[in-house]
């Protein structure tokens, strides 16, 4: 603790006990960059980036197309810009204000319902699959054929029952976002090291205990790895629907962004599509820190 | 010094039989190739209370087996372990495990870890004298100050320690310990030895445990088994005759008897390696 390299030349006691001090603040300095530098690093690369957009856009010239940034943020409050609005048959009055966020809304209610189910339901249905062999060997065909096949290609079928209204998206949603789940929920349960359970055993542990104080902390992080590719599946999931549903009914971001785009208004375009980049960032980097956080263990073990 | 060829000792004058092996035969069923893999066969081993027995033998020969079907993680193929002359059917509180992969739980901190053992079964302890126990053998074993880490926070050696604290705290009436000190540098297992040893001699704890070291064979064993390549039978079980304290003493190594017995150990377990490699028939 004590300073071992006393210098021949520092004589005087304030001097000394001036250096530690002199090397916290060093210290901090350097701490303050190794945490800022990132995000610091992240705001000037997307700063050349908008730059750049921004002088191309102008460069380009031609606002269907490559639209400047100032006219997205126009549009995302306004709405749409320009002519060729048909306001007839059209779920959303495109001319309103805040278009953007209101369909935003409809795809987060339809998502956010369609990824709780599937956590819900997907959960328990790997938990059981990964537990029972029996379970395991009458489920599987079902949940290998849907997780193998594009689940866009129900889609014909899905109209036929279902209709173009909500149900369909919310069926796509769950359709694409809960195989993951229990997938990963199935994987996680079977490959749960013996000797994890071997020890259980030795100091006691029934059957229930095992499956409660061993299996299911062991398939936690498997579990937020499903649910992890399920938001980004489901997101996939309900955009197409929209795409495919959107302009009979209710809209959402997807719908959004194809109608915009059909109309050659770019600057709605481009702030719909970036709201929804916005959107898929916030949910990745939101789990990772929930990864981080539910299974501490893993996270470090990994690196 | 006796050198008792064969697996029949004379049993004479050694407490009555705690865990008896009579021609054990047990292995694991390989699912995915379909076969049966017979890991021990023929096992004929006596373990007595109060003894100290060491098994050695060849990387695979079967040691996590036999300890394995002691506690009760595997039933017997053929022929039958019994503990206090009954039957081994499941685990019991009376047989304790030190793990060779350690199978600590890693999401539980070194002190839940330890703790493991009394959430299973009521120990008939106060939750004082359990947290009092707990923190003693944490202590015992050079732990303290990590109560809260978590294993992945600790190296190899110390991991290994909270198994062996987990396995120790309830105070079993036997102990199996897998290669426990495997993990641990020499100075760190020297104190934890002479731990054991004293806990032998004190407090009369039964132990079965494995090790690759002959050295620590000798220091620690009332009788060494030396068990064949796989599958693996008890091919001589050697007494050990050298009065405890042996460690606490110092070198045990300049015992006169010593030398001699790391010899012929040490012919039967290279013997033994290299029959596993298949240069030996
Ligand atoms: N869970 C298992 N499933 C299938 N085979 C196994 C299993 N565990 C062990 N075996 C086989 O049984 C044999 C004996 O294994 P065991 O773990 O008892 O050896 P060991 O003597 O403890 O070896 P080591 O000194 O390397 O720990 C080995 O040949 C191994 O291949
Ligand atoms: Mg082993």
């Amino acid at each position: 603790m004590t300073d071992q390299a006393t210098p021949e030349k520092v004589t005087e006691g304030a001097a000394i006990a001036s250096q530690p001090r002199l090397r916290d603040a060093e210290w901090n300095w350097q701490r303050i960059w190794r945490r800022a530098r990132y995000p610091v690093i992240t705001i000037i690369n997307l700063s050349i980036f908008a730059a750049l957009w921004q002088w191309g856009a102008t460069v380009y010239d031609n606002a269907n197309f490559i639209p400047t940034f100032s006219s997205m943020a126009h549009a995302f409050k306004i709405g749409w810009i320009g002519g060729g609005a048909d306001s007839t048959n059209e779920t959303f009055d495109l001319l309103q204000d805040f278009v953007i966020v209101k369909n935003f809304w409809v795809t987060i209610q339809v998502y956010g319902i369609g990824l709780i189910v599937s956590i819900l339901v997907g959960i328990p249905i790997g938990l059981i699959m990964g537990g029972s062999k029996w379970a395991d060997a009458i489920l599987s065909p079902y949940v290998w054929t849907f997780s193998s096949l594009p689940r866009i290609a129900l889609f014909p079928v899905l109209v036929l029952f279902l209709g173009l209204g909500n149900e369909i998206k919310y069926a796509l949603v769950i359709l694409t976002a809960i195989f993951p789940v229990i997938i990963n929920t199935w994987a996680g349960v079977k490959t749960t090291e013996q000797s994890l359970i071997n020890a259980a055993r030795v100091f006691g542990a029934n059957r229930r205990q095992i499956y409660q104080k061993v299996v299911l902390p062991y398939t936690l992080p498997f579990v937020v790895s499903g649910i992890q590719l399920a938001l980004s599946r489901g997101l996939v999931g309900v955009v197409i629907a929209e795409f495919l549903t959107g302009a009979s009914k209710d809209g959402g971001l997807g719908w959004l962004i194809f109608r915009a785009a059909r109309g050659f208004n770019g600057a709605l375009t481009y702030a719909a599509l970036m709201s929804l980049a916005v959107l898929a960032l916030v949910l990745v980097q939101g789990t990772r820190s929930m990864e981080a956080k539910i299974a501490p263990w893993r996270q470090v073990s990994k690196t | 010094m006796t050198l008792s060829n064969g697996v029949t000792t004379n049993t004479a004058g050694r407490g009555t039989p705690l865990v008896v092996a009579e021609n054990l035969t047990v292995g694991y069923e390989l699912e995915r190739e379909r076969k049966l893999l017979t890991a021990l066969t023929n096992i004929n081993l006596t373990v007595h209370e109060g003894e100290f027995v060491v098994l050695v033998g060849p990387s695979g020969c079967g040691k996590t087996t036999f300890i394995n079907a002691v506690a009760g993680l595997l039933q017997p193929w053929e022929g039958t372990v019994t503990y206090q002359g009954k039957p081994i059917k499941g685990t019991s509180r009376d047989r304790s495990m030190v793990f060779q992969d350690y199978a600590v739980m890693p999401w539980r901190t070194v002190e839940q870890n330890v703790r493991m053992p009394f959430e299973f079964r009521d120990s008939g302890l106060s939750n004082s004298q359990i947290d009092e126990r707990i923190q003693t053998m944490i202590s015992d074993v050079g732990l303290q100050g990590f109560e809260h880490s978590y294993p992945h926070e600790l190296s190899g050696g110390m991991r290994q320690r909270v198994g062996i604290a987990r396995a120790m705290v309830t105070q079993p009436k036997l102990l199996l310990a897998d290669e426990p000190f495997g993990a641990l540098d020499a100075m760190t297992r020297e104190v934890l030895q002479a731990q054991l040893e004293k806990l032998v001699m004190n407090a009369g704890q039964t132990v079965v445990f494995i090790t690759h070291s002959i050295d620590e064979a000798i220091s620690l064993g009332d009788r060494i088994a030396v068990i064949s390549h796989r599958p693996g039978t008890v091919r001589e079980i050697i007494d050990v005759n050298i009065e405890r304290p042996r460690l606490a003493e110092g070198e045990i190594t300049r015992h006169p008897e010593y030398g001699a017995l790391r010899e012929h150990l040490w012919g039967l377990v290279k013997d033994e390696a290299l029959g596993a490699r298949g240069a030996v028939a």
